[in-house]
């Protein structure tokens, strides 16, 4: 029995501990050939329970550097939500990444949930949610989740905020008309809402896409 | 929340290529996987813990159990991939591992049947069965192993406890082989 893969292993949980983030490779291969696999396991041990330590700022930086690690912080900006982009861009760009259109997403989320003959019009509160002109905090959890698993990506990337609280208007604002303006479209939009829940019309739909 | 699965990435970063750079399977030339194979395996692991941002599992013990599970069915399929091209290459008339399947088929639902065991998991169940297999290591290593895991050196451990850095050595070496063979019966 040779001492060299102990101290491999001693070295490996100290760089651990000191944030050093130690390369596995790197340690694997320093060990004689036919120790390899008992490392490996000594190792695992300690790995699978091993305190979460951030790496030092001197490491980070080499992490930065590495262009595997690069790849990999790239998959999380392709998939990770970005709060500071709207929901309605956020669902728009997952529609086109999976390669739908609004009608084909509209008919697909339609029947997911059984509402024949529906499809279309899901497909124009889509457009709505996507153009910024319907507010996602409308959207119930169940529809993005459904929508994230149509679209082939995650449901924290889809999750709609939660609903804002209202804004007061002042009319010193420099862009109160423009907030006047949404305020009108809103009244409009409910009189409109109005109208379709006198005729019937308010469903299932707009449970799911409108906090209805 | 991007910075936070950086940071995450970051400090997890070690533990993602440890649990690939210790795939291993004899259909490999020299066992191993190569420096660029363990890069495309690392960014499959990544991606499925995206996958799952979604993971119930609230415990660091799950996530690396999880990594670890993704590691091995990535490695799974790397391997199936590599031995249908070689008999392709070698023109071999037999049907290639796995049919027609195509790569990645089988991780999924061997993936998600791990997920449902992790997801499974209550919290602190893992740290539990830590301490359960800590506590079932010999008495004479079992100190030496938990100070050798809180980062202690052999020299320190040996001043401690009062015996040889080489006892040390040796007392740990068995002693965690110990424990890895309680967890691999609880895992």
């Amino acid at each position: 029995m040779t001492r060299r893969i102990d101290e491999l292993y001693e070295e490996y949980v100290r760089a651990w501990h000191d944030g050093a983030a130690p390369d596995a490779s790197a340690f694997l291969d320093r060990a004689p050939e036919e120790e390899r696999d008992e490392l490996a396991d000594l190792l695992e041990t300690f790995v699978l329970a091993a305190p979460v330590v951030e790496p030092t700022p001197q490491r980070r930086a080499e992490l930065e550097a590495d262009p595997a690690f690069r790849r990999a912080a790239g998959l999380v900006d392709a998939v990770a939500p970005v709060p500071d982009v709207p929901w309605g861009e956020r669902l728009r760009a997952a529609r086109e990444r999976a390669g739908l259109s609004l009608g084909e997403l509209g008919a697909r989320f339609a029947s997911s949930f059984g509402l024949a003959g529906r499809e279309h019009r899901a497909g124009r509160l889509l457009q709505q949610l996507e153009d910024g002109e319907l507010p996602a905090a409308g959207v119930a959890p169940r529809a993005s989740a459904r929508l994230a698993e149509l679209l082939g990506t995650t449901v924290a990337s889809l999750a709609p905020p939660p609903p804002a609280a209202p804004a007061p208007l002042f009319r010193a604002e420099p862009d109160a008309a423009s907030q006047l303006g949404d305020l009108l479209a809103s009244a409009s939009q409910a009189l409109g809402d109005a109208a379709a829940d006198q005729a019937g019309e308010r469903d299932e739909l707009d449970r799911l896409l409108r906090g209805g | 929340m991007r910075d936070a699965w950086k940071r995450l990435l970051a400090s997890e970063w070690s533990a993602i290529r440890f649990f690939v750079a210790r795939q291993r399977s004899d259909a490999l030339p020299g066992g191993r996987l190569s420096e660029e194979d363990r890069d495309e395996l690392t960014q499959a692991v990544v991606e499925r813990l995206l996958e799952k941002l979604h993971f119930r599992g609230d415990s660091i013990g799950e996530l690396r159990a999880f990594l670890r599970t993704a590691a091995e069915f990535t490695f799974k399929d790397h391997v199936r991939r590599y031995v249908a091209e070689d008999q392709h290459r070698a023109g071999s008339l037999d049907e290639p591992a796995d049919g027609d399947r195509g790569p990645g088929t089988t991780w999924r639902a061997e993936l998600d049947a791990a997920g449902r065991t992790i997801d499974a998991l209550e919290q602190g169940e893992l740290r539990r069965i830590y301490q359960e297999g800590l506590a079932a290591v010999d008495e004479d290593k079992r100190e030496v192993v938990e100070l050798m895991l809180a980062g202690w050196s052999a020299a320190e451990v040996a001043e401690r406890v009062g015996i040889s850095v080489d006892n040390v050595y040796q007392r740990n070496r068995r002693g965690l082989l110990q424990l890895r063979g309680f967890l691999k019966d609880q895992l």
